[in-house]
């Protein structure tokens, strides 16, 4: 590490730092996921699965593809996008304002 | 023995009265068909009023001056066919290009319906298309609807074989576009549209929770379904200094513990259990300390039984029959009553807290929650909020929270507010001075400090990420080029 180097503030200890009142020290947030529903022709269930960039699943479940879902789950705050795949069907989607929306449409 | 269940039973049903697939173009927007697996070749969507046929919308396909049927095209999904006639409505917006023969091949406007049968081998699945077809030439007046009507043929009515429909527009010459509308096809939907749309198929399913066995994670047990990591893949690490509500050196490795939770659902998304490991990694201080979590919000009767604490007999402990902690508003679990008694010391100051003394095994607690599947106590894995503390010194009314974290019950109030807390304002277990916690917890499985090393000479990001709000830096702790100075960290 060089000296100067913009991404260290020098301060000598831990009690030094100085943070507003707001700030909760969390690494993990929490995201709302909001599935919109598809009118279907039938019956169309399959695993709807959460994943990082890297494949790694945070949340599963059984989902109806005619049927809206929304819920929390809990992510590493240093996770800016998720993938949400149903069978076949996967997007990569931006986190914004702590939420992903997704639809089953052809992109 | 295995079961073996449709996923789409509606299907199976609808067979039975006569279903049939209809294609009105009245959800506005062609993409939802695509959703169900209809497909579109140079055909399009429109509300153009003097291209509507019935409804607000209607198909439009580009001018006809191709005899080829893969020019300009719709087909629908995978079917079973039934009996009686695929109908649909056809005008053109014009009159150019009319008045030849199909036969002549010049000058006309046409509708091809033909059949296309399974192959797995196929692009999409689809194999040959079946000599049995239709042709139909529009007539005068063009721009008038013409109701078009083709008997399903004999060798494939009612068949148990999966095939699409396609409806092909070709024609000679001019500049005509065909509207197309209403499109019905006597048959049974069997495309899945989370499998590629391809034809259905029967799953494994052998505790029939609805929930295949590829992608159960307990296949054979229909009362749990998913295993819902935190982290996902890695332990997650917390980190407390407990000489609250003083601040401490800040080393935060008077106790580290690294945990992983696992949120067991079934198929209706309902919270089974959790199953929670809890392993000590590090004591780094005199006190002698235990640790728990509670649910925030959760009633204790929510709870059936836990297993799996590593706890003895301490004074200030009082269990009630579900093994959550008696007298407690929410549900709380007290995972170790005594830290030390699990990693006794083998010399030196602290328990794997300074570099070069003797290393002891961690422990681990592998702590098993159940709930309850009482109709009306159901709970959502996302209802589950886990507030998790250290108890100073065997003073059960001593306990240390994650920064804006509440308390439990069994927390004294007298602490609060004395030395450097904050949480007689409503800063739960945050400085007067700073906001600085007493507690961190990070997702992920990171290096500590050696004993009395300062937290921010360990992690040099660390300071950036907290004054900047948690805007920047947000990976500050993982081990990647300039976050980390290794000579403050704890080696053995």
């Amino acid at each position: 590490m060089s000296v100067g180097d913009p991404s260290i503030t020098p301060v000598n200890s831990f009690k030094e730092i100085k943070t507003s009142t707001n700030f909760d020290w969390k690494t993990s947030t929490s995201v709302l996921i909001n599935i919109t529903p598809l009118p279907t022709l039938s019956n169309i269930t399959n695993t709807l699965l959460i994943k990082t960039e890297n494949g790694d699943v945070v949340f599963s479940k059984l989902q109806t593809m005619s049927e809206a879902f929304s819920g929390e789950v809990l992510v590493p705050t240093k996770i800016t996008k998720l993938v949400v795949s149903f069978g076949s069907i996967s997007k990569t989607l931006d986190i914004e304002n702590n939420q992903i929306n997704f639809n089953y449409l052809v992109q | 023995m295995k079961n073996f269940f449709l996923v789409i039973l509606i299907g199976l049903s609808l067979n039975t009265i006569n279903a049939q697939l209809l294609l009105t173009c009245e959800s506005g927007d062609r993409a939802v068909e695509q959703a169900n697996c209809w497909g579109f070749g140079a055909v399009t969507y429109t509300n153009s009023s003097s291209q509507i046929i019935t409804g607000k919308y209607s198909a439009r396909g580009n001018s006809l001056t191709n005899s080829s049927p893969s020019a300009c095209w719709i087909k629908t999904p995978w079917l079973k066919p039934g009996s009686g006639a695929i109908t649909l409505k056809v005008k053109l917006e014009n009159t150019s290009g009319t008045g030849g023969t199909i036969k002549s091949g010049l000058n006309y406007k046409a509708v091809r319906i033909r059949f296309i049968s399974y192959d797995p081998k196929g692009s999409y699945g689809e194999g040959a298309i079946l000599s049995d077809s239709f042709s139909y030439q529009m007539v005068s007046p063009y721009t008038t609807v013409q109701n078009i009507s083709y008997k399903i043929p004999a060798s494939i009515e009612n068949a148990n074989n999966a095939y699409k429909v396609m409806i092909s527009f070709i024609g000679n010459g001019g500049s005509n576009r065909p509207n197309i509308d209403d499109i019905i096809i006597p048959g049974t939907y069997w495309s899945d549209p989370s499998n590629n749309c391809l034809p259905q198929k029967f799953i494994e399913d052998a505790d029939g929770d609805g929930v295949q066995d590829k992608d159960d994670a307990y296949p054979k047990d229909p009362t749990k379904a998913y295993n819902n990591y935190f982290p996902s893949k890695t332990f997650g690490t917390l980190m407390f200094e407990d000489l609250w509500p003083s601040l401490g050196d800040y080393d935060f490795n008077d106790l580290v513990l690294g945990y992983k939770i696992n949120k067991v659902t079934n198929a209706a998304n309902n919270l089974v259990e959790i199953q929670a490991k809890y392993y000590i990694r590090a004591i780094g201080a005199a006190n002698i300390n235990g640790f728990g979590f509670q649910f925030d919000n959760l009633d204790p009767s929510y709870i059936t039984e836990v297993s799996g604490v590593k706890t003895e007999k301490a004074e200030w402990l009082n269990l009630d029959k579900n093994g959550t902690e008696l007298d407690q508003k929410y549900a709380n679990i007290i995972v170790f009553d005594n830290v030390n008694r699990l990693m006794p010391n083998q010399g030196g100051s602290g328990i794997n807290a300074t570099s070069g003394t003797p290393f002891v095994n961690p422990d681990t607690a592998f702590v098993t929650i159940k709930f309850s599947a009482e109709k009306g106590k159901e709970i959502k894995p996302s209802d589950i909020v886990i507030n998790p503390y250290l108890i100073v010194n065997q003073d059960r009314g001593k306990e240390i929270h994650l920064p804006g974290n509440k308390p439990s019950s069994k927390a004294s109030e007298k602490f609060f507010g004395q030395s450097q807390d904050n949480s007689d304002k409503g800063e739960y277990y945050k400085s007067k001075d700073g906001n600085l916690p007493w507690a961190l917890d990070v997702p992920d499985n990171i290096p500590y400090m050696n004993e009395r090393e300062d937290f921010i000479k360990g992690y040099l990001r660390f300071t950036k990420w907290a004054e900047s709000n948690g805007k920047e830096y947000t990976n500050w702790y993982e081990n990647s080029e300039g976050n980390i100075n290794s000579s403050a960290i704890y080696k053995h």
